[in-house]
């Protein structure tokens, strides 16, 4: 049985993996994606969002989203994501007519007969703006399986505490984790581990065609805070929907988070009760990560599903 | 030999630390002074005027801040106690107390010193030393150094992002922090580096003596409140590692950093904010990291937990010896 699920996403060098993955999968059922402001501004992330559909031959809606922050300044990651959110690499423009990507959220999990996913790669405007205006249907979501966050040896690459996600909209996470929908946290004590290189990724490369060769200009392309020398480049959320296809791939715990939003200096840290002592669970939160089947899994979807693309050219 | 300043709340970790600054031959202790924390400043005066007894320590000891600088007062008594020096036989003092508050007692002690020689150890919350810098400010240039025990760049332990010597008195750790003077923070993540196994304890062990015995009793107690409220096999010998520090800087790594307090956060008040130098990407980010650049903490990283054992088993040793 296939599990719906909706991306919302700040395309973004990892957020195209992460869609790329999700096309490739026969396990999901992709109903939409959505589009937030993050990485790069709304005028960049909804553009590309609408031309990596294309690209995908994905037969469904895309949404544009918010375009900031619930009430605080917004900013930006272009110096990791480059100037277009893909590191330069350039789409054809799409002619979609996006939709406004609150209501389309809503629309699609009222729509589906089966529960739900919501795969949460950029920050959490979106989200929050759902449960403020939608709260029953945002209830019906079975789970939100969210990049964001840290915990233990990375709490932060935006600050010193806390994730870039969480950090461009902290209040709309203070929303979400404290909804109640079920969560699970991706954060990045987890996706330091799950570095990818064009080494790492044999099969897809020598297929050549239009996702391979737009995979490897953005692992050119992508300056992120965490890369080890010749290891690759951590791959935030191709890993988060890596652990819904295959909850193998990460180890969790359920575990009391909270986000911080009145600290002068925390402000958009995840406070993860890590012994397990201080509150009621809320979240399932990775921890370790099985990289060679993370790579395994990238690698052979991805490369069968640029074969299906080259062949239908 | 490095001139110190002892500044502690004994507690179990504290009276590890009394023993190694006392019996190492490179640290020459100028005074103790204590603060309120793991337990009132009662009893933790009454705690370190005993681990004196005990040790044949002679130096002076002077009564400090009972309550933090803005907050009211906590204790720690689910890891120290009742006593908060719960476990060891403790004997009655066997000598008076300095007649000044410790925070006094810190500035005498600076400004009678040479410029430059005098080292602060704050292994409790910092409430002493906040309050000496404000009695006269002029500490600040003239001190030598000043290696806490307290923080962490990456957990809590009284909340998930605060440690306790930071979150009983945030506003005076903030102070410290960003003060024009040297600091080395020595956290959690150095002292958790720092259990007293199995080798270590035997090690004492074969010693023998009643300091020998104390110290076991020490561990013996805090070794099983660690192993109820934080699931450790052996117990962190926190604030040794700031003393051991002065003794052999080869101790531990160091990587600098910009350290701050978190004041205000909802879930966070008490957390240090660590930016390290080294830290790739975090600098061109707006907001926090921008701010924070100014890297003149050394942060303390790994240890070297052999050399640190052969310090504290050769104080105590030598502490044995003079007893007799």
């Amino acid at each position: 049985m296939t599990r719906p699920i909706i991306i919302d996403t700040d395309p973004g060098i990892d957020d195209a993996l992460a869609i790329m993955l999700a096309a490739a999968s026969p396990e999901v059922d992709l109903l939409g994606l959505v589009a937030v402001a993050g990485n790069v501004g709304l005028d960049r992330t909804a553009p590309n969002a609408a031309a990596l559909a294309d690209l995908l031959r994905l037969d469904v809606p895309v949404g544009r989203g918010s375009a900031l922050p619930l009430w605080r300044t917004p900013t930006h990651a272009s110096q990791v994501h480059g100037e277009n959110g893909f590191g330069g690499y350039e789409l054809p423009a799409s002619t979609r007519v996006l939709e406004p990507g609150v209501p389309l959220l809503a629309r699609l999990i009222e729509q589906s007969a089966e529960p739900v996913t919501v795969v949460a790669i950029g920050p959490l405007t979106n989200i929050a703006q759902l449960m403020n205006e939608h709260p029953a249907t945002a209830r019906k979501i079975e789970r939100i399986v969210l990049m964001g966050g840290g915990t233990l040896d990375v709490l932060g690459n935006a600050t010193p505490t806390a994730e870039f996600n969480i950090w461009w909209d902290p209040d709309a996470a203070v929303r979400v984790f404290g909804f109640g929908v079920p969560l699970t946290m991706v954060g990045l004590n987890a996706t330091h581990q799950a570095l990818v290189g064009p080494q790492h990724l044999p099969r897809l490369l020598a297929s050549g065609g239009p996702v391979a060769k737009m995979v490897e200009h953005l692992l050119s392309g992508y300056q992120d805070s965490h890369h080890e020398q010749g290891a690759g480049m951590a791959q935030h959320d191709s890993l988060a929907l890596a652990a819904v296809l295959d909850p193998a791939v990460i180890t969790t715990r359920h575990l009391y988070v909270d986000v911080e939003n009145t600290g002068r200096r925390t402000t958009g840290m995840t406070v993860v009760d890590y012994l397990g002592r201080w509150g009621e669970p809320n979240c399932d939160v990775a921890f370790e990560v099985d990289v060679e089947r993370f790579r395994a899994l990238l690698d052979s979807r991805l490369s069968v599903l640029d074969a299906s693309l080259k062949e239908d050219r | 030999m490095q001139k110190i300043i002892l500044d502690c709340d004994p507690g179990h970790d504290d009276a590890i630390a009394m023993l190694l600054a006392a019996g190492s031959p490179a640290i020459e202790l100028l005074g103790i002074t204590t603060v309120a924390g793991n337990q009132t400043i009662e009893k933790v005066t009454r705690n370190a005027l005993a681990v004196c007894a005990v040790a044949g320590i002679r130096v002076p000891v002077a009564r400090g801040a009972a309550v933090p600088l803005v907050t009211p007062q906590m204790v720690a008594e689910d890891i120290h106690g009742d006593s908060g020096l719960d476990g060891p036989v403790l004997p009655a003092p066997a000598f008076d107390l300095d007649p000044r508050h410790g925070a006094q007692f810190i500035v005498d002690t600076v400004m009678a010193h040479d410029a430059g020689t005098v080292s602060l150890v704050p292994v409790g919350p910092f409430t002493n030393i906040a309050l000496a810098m404000r009695l006269e400010p002029r500490i600040v240039e003239r001190v030598k150094s000043v290696v806490v025990m307290g923080g962490s760049y990456m957990r809590g332990n009284v909340t998930p992002g605060a440690e306790f010597n930071i979150y009983v008195d945030p506003e005076a750790a903030e102070a410290v922090f960003r003060a024009d003077w040297d600091v080395t923070m020595v956290g959690l993540d150095l002292t958790h580096q720092a259990l007293a196994d199995a080798g270590l304890q035997q090690r004492v062990r074969d010693l023998g003596g009643p300091i020998s015995e104390f110290a076991l009793a020490v561990w013996d107690f805090v070794g099983s409140t660690y192993k109820r409220q934080y699931e450790f096999d052996h117990p962190p010998v926190h604030d040794a590692c700031s003393v051991a520090a002065l003794i052999d800087p080869a101790v531990f790594t160091t990587a600098r950093a910009d350290v701050r307090v978190e004041l205000r956060g909802e879930w966070t008040r008490g957390t240090t904010v660590v930016n390290f130098a080294n830290a790739p990407g975090m600098h061109h980010s707006n907001g926090t990291a921008l701010e924070q650049t100014d890297f003149r903490t050394n942060i303390a990283m790994r240890l070297d937990h052999a050399r640190f054992s052969d310090l504290v088993v050769d104080a105590i040793a030598r502490l044995t010896a003079a007893l007799t």
